[in-house]
């Protein structure tokens, strides 16, 4: 059952989402898996960043033609987590006012996929529009 | 001068008294006879003591074989010491990584780590710790291929940014290179037991 804040911050993403999705909202690439945003007014920074971890992962019981039955087990595999920051950049010594890191299978991990995998393609596509812009017409 | 019947019946008589007499009255046979049991004595004598000869030699060659094998276990042993103090020389390396670490450090570390640990383990019997080795070689390969998914843009590369990046896409990396080091270092220590407990019963 999500926690209040658990709840305050899935809203969060969400209209995150819609904003990046709308293009309101200019991310930066850090490094390939690295982003981030700087708003204007009031200051501030929020970064999103996917780790690989390994993590347990429960697959199901799986059928193969011509061998037996194979029964639901837990297996190790790499997955995505993310890191989740924001800063207050008013302050002289801006320190973050949120980190967080959600593993696999943690409450905000797919809502912070969804907007990682938006920003990413987003990031991508203004990349191929610079490209496509400096092509001799 | 012709011979006398009475001197020939005489001598035929000695004639007859020896050819009666038996061979084992004779001296000359009983001096042949001892002659050649003292020659077969010694004969028999020399044969065991060449064969106990012999035995003395082979027992000294397989001692010898044994001392050579057991010097051969000694110098893997205290050569397996040697590299289980560079193993852990390495993994104390790697161990806390910074919050701080920049892309360039990490970069570093992980090439020094990388070429102290191929060189390490390139000097140790590979057929003994094929699967320790292998774990060490993934983890490695890994955490190459996590590096390079924080390369910089030159969007914001500075430390002083806070995003720790570096550090979040690395920390796990680095640990599993830790724990595969560990788990090598395990291996030769209990294989340097083995040895040392194998010379012992010899």
């Amino acid at each position: 059952m999500p926690n209040a804040e658990t709840q305050g911050l899935q809203g969060y993403i969400s209209e995150l989402v819609a904003a990046t999705r709308d293009g309101k909202i200019a991310w930066k690439a850090v490094n390939p898996t690295t982003f981030i945003w700087e708003s204007g007014q009031p200051p501030a920074r929020i970064s999103l960043q996917r780790v690989e971890r390994m993590a347990q992962v429960a697959v199901p019981a799986t059928a193969v033609p011509g061998r037996p039955m194979q029964p639901p087990r837990v297996v190790q595999m790499p997955q995505a987590s993310y890191i989740f920051q924001a800063w207050d950049m008013s302050s002289p010594n801006a320190a973050p006012v949120l980190n967080l890191d959600s593993p696999y299978g943690t409450e905000l991990n797919q809502p912070l996929n969804e907007l990682f995998d938006l920003v990413k393609s987003g990031v991508s596509q203004k990349t191929l529009d610079f490209l496509k812009s400096i092509l001799p017409k | 001068m012709g011979a006398q019947p009475g001197d020939v019946q005489s001598a035929l008589d000695r004639l007859s008294q020896i050819i009666n007499t038996p061979f084992w009255w004779r001296g000359d046979f009983w001096i042949a006879t001892v002659i050649g049991i003292v020659g077969a004595l010694i004969a028999f004598g020399a044969w065991r003591q060449a064969g106990r000869a012999e035995a003395e030699a082979k027992k000294a060659k397989d001692e010898a074989e044994k001392a050579k094998d057991a010097a051969t276990e000694a110098g893997k042993t205290v050569k397996l010491q040697t590299v289980c103090i560079d193993l852990t020389e390495i993994a104390q390396k790697i161990a806390v990584i910074e919050l701080e670490i920049t892309f360039e450090e990490a970069v570093y570390l992980l090439s020094d780590t990388s070429r102290h640990l191929y060189r390490v383990m390139a000097s140790v019997p590979e057929e003994d710790f094929r699967e320790a080795i292998a774990s060490v070689k993934t983890a490695l390969q890994n955490a190459q291929t996590s590096l390079k998914e924080v390369t910089p843009t030159g969007v914001e590369s500075s430390p002083s940014a806070g995003l720790h990046s570096v550090y979040y896409n690395m920390v796990d990396k680095f640990a599993a290179i830790n724990n595969c080091v560990s788990q090598l270092t395990g291996l030769m220590e209990s294989k340097t037991y083995d040895y040392g407990r194998r010379d012992a019963e010899r």
